[in-house]
């Protein structure tokens, strides 16, 4: 990473963002600073405004700037949660810890309900009658 | 056939290649018309921009599927002005329109719809029934090959979807289980997705964008389709469309004539094209002696409740579509405070950053980060089933679009301003909504809810800016999308729509151009 301002006041805000805890990694712990190059690579149009917002850190107290990015700059502070939380989720320690998965993968159940059962369900809706509001039109054929 | 071909003079011009665009086309080459499309962008680089399933997408897709022209700044996109507008409008310019992005969900309008006026004594009714419609919805729903489970208790008896439903997983079973528990109504979602071929984008599901639905299926009838090609103005004499003009891939200016126009640009490219058309002799724009067009904007106010579950849900994976649909309050009850009503759609939230950043989540942003990163994250992802809420919007005239006079596109015509408030009907009924989509949530194991209202970054649906009815000094076209001023000129979109619904339009609008193409086709025939 480089080009993007003082690279302890990235982490540091990296980590007050998100910080150790609940088991899952922090910032530090995922190595943010190394994923973010990759993220950079993928989404190259982020990378002079991300680099542009951080150099604004440089000087400031890492978590009340953040803090106060998030209420007056709502547009940025998304901007740099995007590329921080991306970061954070190459990680393969995070992936584990989240139980990641993209979001073409296969239903965990892969089985759907039963028909008879989704059938069973269904007829205590239909039982109940038509919901619509009728304007006297009948089908062809009759209902 | 061609994918791309020069112009000739023809038939028919189509403006815009989307659902409405894409339908008429097919239609009206099947029929034997000549028929040219000018799109202003390009076909969706489906190959060469990260697909939606790839695992990079959660990154990619803001960038390379932006939905937000405002955002997207694509030469082919013309600037909006929402500054003055609740609601954010979104589309896609090129190729298949905004299906491109939807989420292929597919709900016809109730009978009840088309009679708001008589029903509940506001807005207008339409100048057409849905038994007109009907058998348009059956064959709109065999082009975009519509799965669903037919029977739906909140719709007449008829025909259903053609194909067999996505089934229905373990969050909509979970849910279904506490609608019934509520004694609230509630069905399978219809989808325009079918159990698709290996290889087209590599899905087990295919969304039936146009482009790739319809499309092909429409060059191969001899529909001609140019890209970018952006109309700068609908040409007319004595009144009578004869043609437009455009501004080509290379910037030069093109003259086509065709007898008859067709307008597809969606309800704010249509009343842009109209109102930038305007001459010595139509000096508010063509087809606007009532002074409608750009007025009437609906955009359909959009609510969005999240349920926390303790279990895993499976809600960060699959089709973002409907798995089962509620409409439960959709009519009108007067001890509610408010007319009419809204569709629920149950989906996944989406993926891992998604759930950190978008509606409603980014109601609570502050909630997700510092020290609560790890429990919000784990808390939300794959666990966070979603209703979206579509309420009816109400026409009101000065909910409106109109041309920019600072903003241009990248050809010099004009961006437009976009002025839309969400009234206190709209909020009264979403705020009703949320609360019982809510109710259903923790009806249905929620440990924890969020909701949020009138989402900003959910216009869609782009309807009523051109309204159809049969008194010309009160409508722009008859309905059957022929403008009552000039002669050879149609609306196909949604911008002739009188009102919303509470749902999501697609299958509405796919039935409409259908309607209005046969009608045409008829005309045609009699007039030789």
């Amino acid at each position: 990473m480089t080009g993007m301002g003082d690279r302890e006041v990235l982490a540091a805000v990296a980590e007050a963002l998100i910080p150790p805890g609940h088991g899952g990694p922090s910032a530090r712990e995922a190595s943010v600073l190394e994923h973010i190059r990759e993220v950079l690579d993928i989404r190259p149009d982020l990378a002079v405004p991300f680099a542009s917002l951080m150099g604004e850190a440089v000087g400031q107290e890492p978590e009340l700037w953040a803090r106060v990015l998030l209420r007056e700059r709502p547009s940025d502070f998304k901007l740099m949660t995007d590329v921080l939380v991306a970061a954070w989720l190459r990680a393969p320690e995070a992936r584990e810890w989240l139980h990641w998965r993209p979001i073409a993968d296969e239903f965990s159940d892969p089985d759907p309900i039963p028909a008879a059962e989704l059938a069973g369900m269904m007829r205590q809706v239909s039982d109940r009658g038509p919901s619509y509001r009728a304007t006297g039109w009948t089908p062809k054929g009759g209902a | 056939m061609s994918r791309d071909e020069d112009e000739g003079d023809v038939d028919a011009v189509i403006v815009g290649a989307g659902l409405s665009g894409a339908i008429t086309a097919l239609r009206l080459a099947e029929a034997g018309l000549s028929v040219l499309c000018l799109e202003q962008g390009d076909w969706p680089d489906r190959a060469g921009r990260t697909p939606v399933h790839d695992p990079e997408s959660e990154l990619t897709a803001e960038r390379y599927w932006q939905r937000d022209p405002d955002v997207r700044k694509d030469p082919t996109d013309y600037p909006i002005d929402n500054s003055a507008s609740d609601i954010t409008p979104l589309m896609w310019n090129g190729v298949g329109g905004s299906t491109v992005l939807y989420l292929a969900k597919w709900n016809r309008m109730t009978p009840g719809d088309f009679r708001v006026k008589s029903h509940d004594g506001v807005a207008a009714d339409w100048p057409l029934s849905y038994e007109d419609l009907e058998p348009y919805y059956v064959e709109a729903e065999r082009i975009m090959r519509v799965s669903g489970t037919g029977g739906d208790p909140a719709y007449p008896p008829g025909e259903g979807p053609v194909e067999a439903g996505v089934p229905v997983r373990r969050f909509g079973k979970r849910m279904a289980k506490a609608l019934n528990t509520l004694g609230w109504a509630w069905w399978p979602g219809a989808t325009a997705t079918f159990r698709g071929e290996d290889g087209v984008d590599g899905l087990h599901a295919v969304k039936s964008s146009v482009d790739i639905s319809i499309w092909p299926s429409a060059l191969a009838a001899g529909a001609r389709l140019q890209t970018h090609s952006r109309v700068r103005r609908v040409l007319v004499s004595e009144g009578h469309a004869v043609g437009v003009e455009y501004v080509d891939r290379s910037g030069a200016p093109k003259m086509l004539h065709a007898p008859t126009v067709i307008l597809c640009a969606n309800g704010i490219g249509t009343p842009r094209l109209l109102l930038m058309s305007a001459t010595d002799e139509h000096p508010e724009g063509v087809a606007n002696s009532t002074g409608l067009v750009g007025k009437r904007l609906m955009m359909h106010p959009y609510g969005a409740v999240v349920g926390v579950f303790d279990d895993e849900m499976d809600s960060c994976v699959g089709p973002l579509g409907q798995q089962i649909q509620c409409m439960e309050f959709y009519e009108t009850d007067a001890a509610r405070g408010f007319v009419r009503g809204a569709k629920w759609g149950l989906q996944p939230s989406g993926s891992a950053q998604n759930v950190l950043r978008s509606y409603p989540w980014n109601t609570e942003t502050e909630t997700a980060y510092f020290e609560n990163f790890h429990t919000t994250i784990r808390q939300r992802y794959d666990h966070s089933p979603l209703w979206t809420i579509i309420a009816e919007d109400l026409p009101v005239e000065s909910n409106r679009v109109q041309l920019s006079p600072t903003l241009v596109d990248s050809d010099g015509l004009p961006g437009v301003e976009v002025h839309y408030e969400a009234d206190d009907n709209s909020r009264a009924l979403l705020a009703f909504h949320t609360g019982h989509a809510a109710q259903a949530m923790t009806a249905a194991g929620a440990v924890a809810t969020i909701s949020d209202s009138v989402v900003r970054a959910s216009g869609w649906h782009l309807m009523g800016t051109a309204v159809m009815g049969d008194d010309p000094a009160a409508s722009v076209t008859d309905r059957y999308g022929k403008t009552h001023d000039v002669r050879g000129l149609y609306i196909f979109d949604s911008s002739t729509w009188v009102t919303s619904g509470g749902l999501n339009p697609a299958a509405t609008q796919s039935a409409l151009a259908l309607w209005s193409s046969d009608h045409l086709i008829e005309q045609r025939g009699e007039t030789r």
